[in-house]
């Protein structure tokens, strides 16, 4: 068996090695009348005999699905971000309803710069704002709060009983008279903290919202609520006043606004990718054709979207850079091989031809890998990673027609120059100089002894250290403050951070419901153990303050006895402990549920960082395992906190689980392809450095593992083993033939060396755009996985080597 | 070998069995009442109701059966253990060891050791039980009274130990009271091992609150609500009930011989120079309720608001002269002079203090 034939059986994964195949294999042939039509395969006949067809259906699809693309909407979702089967989460979905505003609910705060908020200017603004608010369909206008909401009461008790009336004066007319009554009545009612600022300078309005807008049953559309937020209110600020705006919805539509600019950052990619690609090709034909390929295929996987129903949310974005990159990294092979033929003077119908009887399997297998490495994700229970997981397959899917069918049926009719075609022959077979030569030159030396050894033990000692620093410091979750799908700096996480200085409640709430039977929250029984829990939780130094019904009773009690501090406690009487509930729930509807049967208990923590949110979620299993009774459940969780210490536990599990999925995956696909352990460990071994390298880089930038991080290291890896398939597989088959590792090696760099280089700098290219996204997952995402591309690509080009100058040195081993 | 099989297969399935049944329940509710106060390093910075000298050491009481002691004039404090967990809202030291608190429940704790540790000498449930079956006694023997309060008082324990003391007085280690809703009162003259109940005694047929009780010279007061104090004179085996000008309650009473205070809502202070026999409004300096009052050794009266200041009343020839100082920055619910003859108070979060030496360089200028 000669090599070529010998490569040939193995070439189903080598992409570039053509010219030489082809030389025994396909003769050249450069008038077409002298090429048999019913040679190859019959899809290479289906296809090639009938390239109008193919054209047409192209065209026809292309117009369905780029008119479905425009149609796709842009949204962002809460509940895509949370892991589904969660206990704590199940219990969210049960009984989130039965409480108004756990949640939902938008803050804000108007603030005056100058003077304080006892000034009928300042007064008129927050009236103006109040009112756009409550006009605006979607808010739950009955439950909104603000000093100027008539639900917004003073009490006193008087020798009389309680006194008592709206905070701001019935007579209120601007003048100093009643601003200062309504100054008395705000300190009476006790709204510092709540709905006043702690320096004076601030209020808020609190409006809770409503999950569909009652006049027309529609959902409320975040993006136009944003909007509404940004021209109606935002436009009211002045040199003077200041308006900070916080709330899901909110965050929400600068998710959205921050989508929309990240479209932006596509045509970037697109744009750096087209550069790479010409200095590749030089050949501005061919370049062109490669990135409207990759363009189409984005136009199809938007339409294909739409069509199944999905929506682009910030996760999603993403999948078109991915797919971007990966077809046009793949077409660059396609273009390669056809280039090859051209230039030894093939016809560009033929070299079409061949290229494609000779790639589409090997194309089809390297696709497939990825979309198997990417479908591992599925096994995450959380809906925007299930969602990125079906979705970069489906757009892997489209890349075989776009990539393996499209470009070879373009590449028969159009060709390319022959320039372009001569210069892929010279550096096909090596025959470079410059400077890039040199440094490939000395690649090529990696499995030398005097390069193995230093880079052997080099990589091996920053693996591990990288490793143990991960080991060590990386941390699950979040660890910014404020809203953390955004920039610490954003404007939405400088409102946060202003409304946490100077109010009583923070962002950040884990609440746990209470739940009993109908009105049962009220009983003594169960308004004891709410106070407790909240008791058990006020310990922990994370804790600013819990709410609870239980935890408030004791407070109005003693209002109700005319202010005795002696009465703080919770009384056993029905009668009494029911109306000091309904005291109660008359300012706090958000306490109980409607029928009384649940009631939720409400931490509100220092911070969302993973210590904290265990350690809360520590305190609360361990009372609910302990207090709950048939009558009386303890069930976590809701609130922010909540959920994000649900998403957390899941991460955790789902992090290492994924890992050695991916692992394992890659490792029998290693295997298949070489037979050999040697080999996969060669292969393995770069791509695990790289891996421990990712975490250490996410140590480094103060990244946890979270629900966006969770993704970089299966994509990294899924995307990172083709390189070691593409080196490894040349060479694997040049040694088998007979050479030495060093030649073996050198001939595997100049066939499928320049091909790695091109797939990981394309590749990087397409996501580190992602870097400057203002929605901060993606920054980290993008920085995380060019970082992954980039480096797995020099650890193929230069560990391979070395690691095989110890693993596959001899004819023997390399079997 | 068959036998071993077959216990693993048993012990795995109760291991299972047992597993699914913690997951869901295993607790039970148990009352504050049989519920020991749980240690907490907040003790001392959350609610407190009470706080009195106990010798040289102070004590504090408050929400949660919480009890806390201090040796160093309140900078730091200890927890005492304590069999129950609802609030406590009066403490009575007559010597250095021996302390009684009251509170909610119905509870009586006894404490042997200056308030490191306290039994329970009485509850609701057993208050309920001897009150009544006490007046039943004696309606036996004819007593109408007795035979209408022993009709009337079940009400007060209808929804289980529902009602609070309010207030308790030692003498000394034998003789005690403690008083506290609608009109409940009760005596002992063993150191709590019995208490009688005295509800017949009281000149309240209202069933107006006891809000506290306190011995001025040899008088004994109950301040109450709608303006009544009621007054045991040496000698005297009942309370009379006075009737003042007010007409909302009374938290307090404090003074000395020569004149009484007894406090209440919106800043109101009555003052009596005759022992409890007339009174007269003094003018409010604050509208915010006035909750205690301890009496210095200078005579100069000390009292907490619900505002967390403090307000200081002097009897010179002039008359009761008040001031008001900042004090702490949440309501305060007691005070109390320290062995240094500072002040501590405590409240809705905790203890505030004005150690002996700020007080000296406070009150230099008016010297």
């Amino acid at each position: 068996m000669t090599p070529s034939e010998k490569r040939t059986t193995q070439g189903s994964l080598s992409h570039a090695d053509d010219g030489k195949v082809a030389g025994i294999d396909l003769p050249v042939i450069e008038d077409v009348t002298q090429f048999d039509e019913n040679s190859g395969g019959w899809l290479e006949r289906l296809i090639f005999n009938h390239r109008p067809l193919v054209l047409a259906l192209v065209a026809i699809v292309t117009a369905v699905l780029g008119y479905q693309a425009t149609r796709l909407k842009v949204n962002a979702s809460f509940e895509d971000m949370i892991p589904q089967s969660h206990p704590f989460i199940r219990n969210y979905f049960t009984y989130r309803d039965s409480i108004s505003g756990l949640g939902n609910s938008l803050r804000i705060v108007v603030e005056t710069r100058d003077g304080d908020i006892f000034d009928s200017d300042y007064l008129d603004l927050v009236r103006e704002v109040n009112d756009r608010i409550y006009l605006r369909p979607g808010v739950d206008r009955g439950w909104m709060k603000s000093i100027w909401t008539p639900a917004t009461r003073w009490t006193e008790i008087t020798e009389e009983g309680y006194r008592g009336g709206p905070v701001m004066p019935f007579d209120y007319n601007g003048s100093p008279e009643t601003v200062q009554q309504f100054q008395i009545n705000m300190l009476r009612a006790g709204l510092i903290g709540r709905l006043v600022g702690s320096d004076l300078k601030s209020t808020m309005i609190v409006a809770p919202l409503l999950e569909r807008i009652p006049e027309t049953g529609e959902p409320v559309d975040y993006g136009d609520l944003s909007d509404f937020l940004e021209q109606d209110i935002r436009s009211l600020q002045s040199e003077r006043y200041r308006i900070h705006i916080i709330g899901f919805a909110k965050l929400a539509g600068d998710m959205i606004d921050g989508i929309e600019t990240v479209s932006f950052f596509f045509a970037v990619s697109a744009l750096i990718a087209m550069l790479i690609l010409y200095f590749y090709t030089r050949d501005l034909r061919s370049t062109l054709l490669l990135v409207s390929a990759a363009v189409l295929g984005v136009v199809w996987l938007l339409g294909m979207l739409e069509l199944c129903g999905y929506v682009l949310n910030p996760y999603s974005i993403l999948v078109p850079f991915l797919v971007f990159a990966i077809g046009l990294s793949h077409g660059a092979q396609k273009m390669n091989g056809v280039l090859q033929d051209l230039g030894r003077g093939t016809h560009r119908y033929v070299a079409a031809r061949y290229t494609f009887r000779r790639l589409f399997v090997a194309g089809l297998t390297a696709l497939l890998t990825n979309a198997f490495a990417f479908a591992v994700m599925l096994l995450i229970d959380i809906p925007a990673i299930r969602d990125l997981a079906i979705t970069t397959s489906i757009g892997v899917v489209i890349l075989i027609f776009t990539k393996l069918i499209l470009i070879p049926v373009v590449l028969s009719y159009i060709g390319a120059s022959h320039k372009a075609a001569m210069r892929s022959l010279e550096t096909g077979s090596g025959e470079r100089r410059g400077p890039l030569a040199t440094i490939w030159e000395r690649v090529g030396h990696c499995c030398e002894r005097r390069y193995a050894i230093p880079l052997t033990i080099g990589s091996l000692v920053l693996g591990l250290a990288s490793f143990a620093i991960s080991h060590r410091y990386l941390q699950i979750g979040d660890l910014d403050a404020g809203a953390p799908e955004l920039r610490p700096d954003s404007r939405y996480n400088l409102d946060v951070a202003y409304i946490n200085d100077h109010y009583n409640i923070s962002g950040d709430q884990f609440a746990v419901f209470t739940v009993t039977g109908p009105d049962g929250v009220r009983e003594y029984n169960s308004l004891v153990e709410q106070d407790r829990l909240a008791w058990e939780l006020e310990q922990l130094p994370e804790v600013i303050a819990v709410e609870s019904l239980g935890g408030s009773v004791p407070q109005v009690a003693m209002g109700a006895y005319e202010g005795n501090p002696k009465w703080m406690d919770i009384p056993r009487g029905k009668q009494v402990g029911s109306l000091l509930v309904n005291t109660i729930t008359t300012n706090a509807p958000d306490l109980i549920s409607g029928n009384g049967a649940v009631a939720p208990v409400i931490a509100y923590l220092r911070d969302h960082k993973a210590e904290t949110l265990e350690a809360v979620a520590g305190v609360v299993r361990d009372f609910a395992s302990t207090h709950s009774t048939e009558v009386l459940e303890f069930l976590p969780a809701a609130g922010s906190a909540g959920i994000e210490a649900a998403t957390n536990e899941v991460v955790a599990t789902a992090n290492n689980r994924m890992l050695l999925l991916v692992y394992a995956s890659v490792i029998i696909l290693c295997y298949v392809t070489f037979r050999n352990w040697r080999a996969v460990v060669v292969a393995l071994l770069p791509l695990l450095i790289t891996s421990f390298l990712c975490e250490a880089l996410m140590v480094a930038l103060g990244i946890g593992i979270k629900v966006s991080s969770l993704p970089v290291i299966a994509l990294g890896v899924g995307c990172g083993i083709d390189y070691a398939l593409y080196l490894l597989s040349v060479q694997l088959a040049a040694q088998r033939s007979g050479r030495t590792l060093g030649d073996a090696y050198y001939e595997a760099l100049n066939f499928t060396g320049r091909v790695v280089c091109l797939i990981g700098v394309t590749m990087g290219a397409g996501v580190i755009t992602w870097a400057w996204s203002p929605i901060k997952f993606q920054a980290d995402m993008g920085i995380l996985l060019a970082f992954m591309f980039v480096w797995n690509m020099f650890g193929a080009l230069l560990l391979i080597p070395a690691l095989s100058y110890f693993l596959l040195r001899t004819p023997g081993q390399a079997r | 070998m068959t036998f071993f099989h077959c216990a693993i297969a048993v012990l795995g399935l109760w291991l299972a069995a047992g597993t699914a049944v913690a997951g869901d329940f295993t607790g039970s509710f148990v009352d504050p009442l049989d519920a020991p106060s749980t240690r907490s390093s907040l003790a001392s910075s959350t609610q407190l109701l009470a706080v009195t000298r106990a010798g040289e050491r102070l004590v504090a009481a408050g929400m949660r059966g919480h009890i806390v002691y201090s040796d160093d004039s309140g900078r730091t404090w200890s927890q005492a253990g304590v069999p129950v967990s609802v609030t406590l809202t009066a403490l009575s030291f007559p010597s250095p060891e021996q302390g009684w608190a009251v509170g909610h429940s119905g509870v009586v704790l006894h404490s042997v050791d200056g308030g490191v540790s306290w039994q329970r000498q009485s509850d609701g449930r057993s208050a309920a039980r001897e009150f009544v079956a006490y007046y039943e006694e004696r309606a036996v023997a004819g007593d109408e009274t007795a035979a209408s309060l022993a009709r009337d008082l079940p009400i007060n324990w209808q929804e289980g130990p529902e009602q609070p003391w309010l207030g308790v007085w030692f003498g000394d280690e034998a003789e005690g009271f403690v008083v506290g809703a609608f009109g409940l009162i009760a005596r002992t003259g063993d150191g709590g091992r019995t208490w009688l109940p005295w509800v017949d005694r009281v000149d309240n047929p209202g069933g107006l609150h006891l809000n506290a009780i306190e011995r001025i010279g040899s008088t004994l007061y109950i301040p109450s609500e709608r303006g009544v104090v009621f007054r045991m004179r040496q000698g005297e085996n009942r309370f009379e009930a006075v009737q003042t000008d007010y007409t909302g309650s009374f938290f307090g009473l404090c003074g000395d011989e020569r004149m009484v205070i007894a406090y209440g809502l919106r800043g109101t202070m009555f003052a009596s120079f005759d022992q409890g026999d007339t009174w007269a409004p003094l003018p409010p300096v604050i509208p915010v309720a006035l909750t205690s009052c301890t009496r210095e050794t200078d005579g100069m009266l000390r009292l907490a608001a619900a505002s967390g200041n403090i307000l200081s009343v002097t009897d010179d020839l002039a008359g009761p002269r008040t001031e008001v100082q900042p004090g702490a920055s949440w309501p305060l619910a007691a005070v109390a002079i320290d062995a240094n003859g500072g002040l501590v108070a405590v409240g809705m979060r905790g203890v505030w203090r004005q150690p002996a030496d700020d007080l000296i360089g406070q009150r230099a200028p008016g010297l």
